[in-house]
């Protein structure tokens, strides 16, 4: 039943994303449409699959770190990704891809980094200090990009922002297919740690004592969660909230078991950015707003409902 | 404050205003001037001639740029977007000395509804809108990069190379310049 109504739900959303735009197309005209097959169907895709990536990276890295405010952007590749971007649009490099592919090497060096620091004990792979690694290296990236912006003369930068901030205007039929084809490896890797991440949650040793490969798991599901977040954030920029509250709210109807919540992460993600991004086409039509926005608009007061649950519990 | 100028001309905007009042009170003479639209051109140059010392060459050239903004815009034969961000799409509406150019020039701003300088829109509302011309501020004579986007083609004027490359010395923003600007439009409207 709960499975039933989550598809139902994702279902719906994806509908509204394709019948619901700025422009109006009579629905009899629906499947002939340019904009529809062109512009809406990519861009509705395209935000399940980014939407359902940073749900199932935010609960695989909560549960790595046994902390429930971990978010994929926590781990700097929101910063590493921005100078990329800013660094691609300074250098003029031209064509489609240049700045998304600028902005996944951004989020890849990031990501080295902060897991060379997460090993900085030793072998071991520490998550306290992928966490702090990762606020540090997102807020070192950071400033040196606002220092780029800063100086520069070229206007353009300015407006690397606004990519950053985060969006899906970018959509199209190939965005789509690369991210259908890169998207489910790490996917799969994640789903694959599904039952040592349950064990996880006893803590390290009581999970290496049940058989689990506690090392292992930890650099899988690090790595995993942030090359699916690298790929988001490479095609749509730093989209907040998904990964903070969608695996929350998965976890209160599925419970803690990864090979339930990692699944019903993905769709439920995938179904909050789709309806996110309707809102944020047609609200303020023909003004846009962000998506991000949007995401924040309704994932702040679900968040705070879910702490005050927790308080009270 | 170590060049000690005897004035200092500041846009009129956010925290310029708070730089003005900071300068004024360490005795730094400083104005604060609205440039967004074409009728913001007469009354800042009698300002700054005033400042200066030389209002009556100001008059002259205010009076000319006041006819400049005054001027009623003749029947608009084609249909411009100006967009000056291509992800995500950032246009020119109603509120920018932009959409008075082109409306100078005869052409429509098909977002001219939109009242803000500019504005983030979604794709679909340009392929929507149908502009006959894309116009970008561009000092290069290549098209912008988004004509290769797979997205953007959806757009008519891209698929058909319809772009008005626009060079920032004369339309990047108003100034005595923009009456020459007009003209430019108009003639690369023309082709």
């Amino acid at each position: 039943m709960r499975w039933a109504l989550l598809g139902i739900v994702a279902a719906l959303a994806l509908v509204l994303s394709v019948v619901l735009g700025p422009a109006a197309v009579p629905l009899g005209e629906l499947l002939r449409s340019d904009i529809v097959w062109n512009l809406r169907a990519p861009r509705a895709l395209l935000a399940f699959l980014v939407g359902g990536s940073l749900g199932v990276a935010g609960a695989g890295l909560q549960a790595l770190v046994r902390n429930p405010l971990a978010d994929p952007f926590l781990l700097g590749l929101s910063g590493g990704a921005g100078l990329g971007a800013v660094v691609a649009i300074g250098l003029h490099l031209s064509g489609p891809w240049a700045l998304p592919i600028a902005a996944f090497i951004g989020a890849l060096a990031a990501l080295g980094l902060v897991y060379r620091l997460g090993l900085i004990g030793g072998a071991s792979l520490d998550p306290r200090i992928l966490l702090l690694g990762g606020v540090a290296i997102g807020a070192f990236a950071a400033a040196i990009t606002t220092a780029i912006v800063s100086l520069a003369d070229a206007a353009e930068l300015r407006n690397a922002f606004l990519w950053l901030w985060g969006g899906l205007s970018g959509a199209s039929w190939d965005s789509v297919l690369l991210v259908a084809l890169y998207a489910p490896i790490p996917l799969a890797v994640l789903l694959a740690a599904s039952r040592p991440l349950d064990l996880l949650a006893l803590g390290e040793e009581s999970a290496g004592y049940l058989g689990a490969d506690v090392e292992a798991v930890k650099r899988r599901v690090y790595l995993a969660a942030s090359l699916l977040t690298a790929a988001a954030v490479a095609v749509s920029g730093v989209i907040g909230f998904v990964g903070l509250v969608v695996p929350h709210i998965a976890r209160l109807v599925w419970g803690h078991r990864h090979r339930s919540l990692l699944p019903a992460a993905f769709i439920g993600g995938g179904a909050l950015l789709a309806f996110a991004d309707t809102l944020a086409r047609t609200v303020v039509a023909p003004r846009e707003l962000p998506v991000g926005v949007v995401t924040a608009l309704i994932g702040v007061p679900v968040f705070a409902l879910l702490l005050r649950r927790w308080t009270i519990a | 404050m170590a060049r000690r100028p005897d004035l200092v001309v500041l846009y009129n905007a956010g925290r310029n205003v708070t730089a003005a009042k900071q300068l004024e009170r360490v005795g730094i003479h400083t104005v604060l001037i609205d440039l967004n639209r074409l009728e913001d051109l007469g009354p800042a140059t009698r300002t700054l001639g005033r400042l200066t010392g030389f209002e009556v060459v100001a008059e002259s050239l205010a009076t000319v740029l006041d006819s400049l903004a005054g001027r009623p815009p003749p029947v608009s034969t084609t249909s411009l977007a100006f967009v000056v961000w291509d992800n995500p799409p950032i246009i020119i509406g109603h509120g920018s000395y932009l959409d008075q150019l082109a409306a100078q020039a005869g052409a429509r701003n098909v977002f001219s509804d939109v009242a803000a300088p500019s504005a983030q829109v979604s794709l679909e509302t340009i392929v929507a809108r149908d502009p006959q011309w894309i116009a970008v501020l561009s000092d290069s004579a290549a098209p912008p990069g988004f004509a290769k986007r797979r997205e953007w083609r959806a757009v008519r004027a891209v698929r058909d190379g319809h772009f008005l490359l626009l060079p920032g010395s004369s339309f990047g923003r108003p100034g005595p310049r923009s009456g020459e600007a007009i003209q430019q439009l108009r003639a690369l409207l023309a082709r």
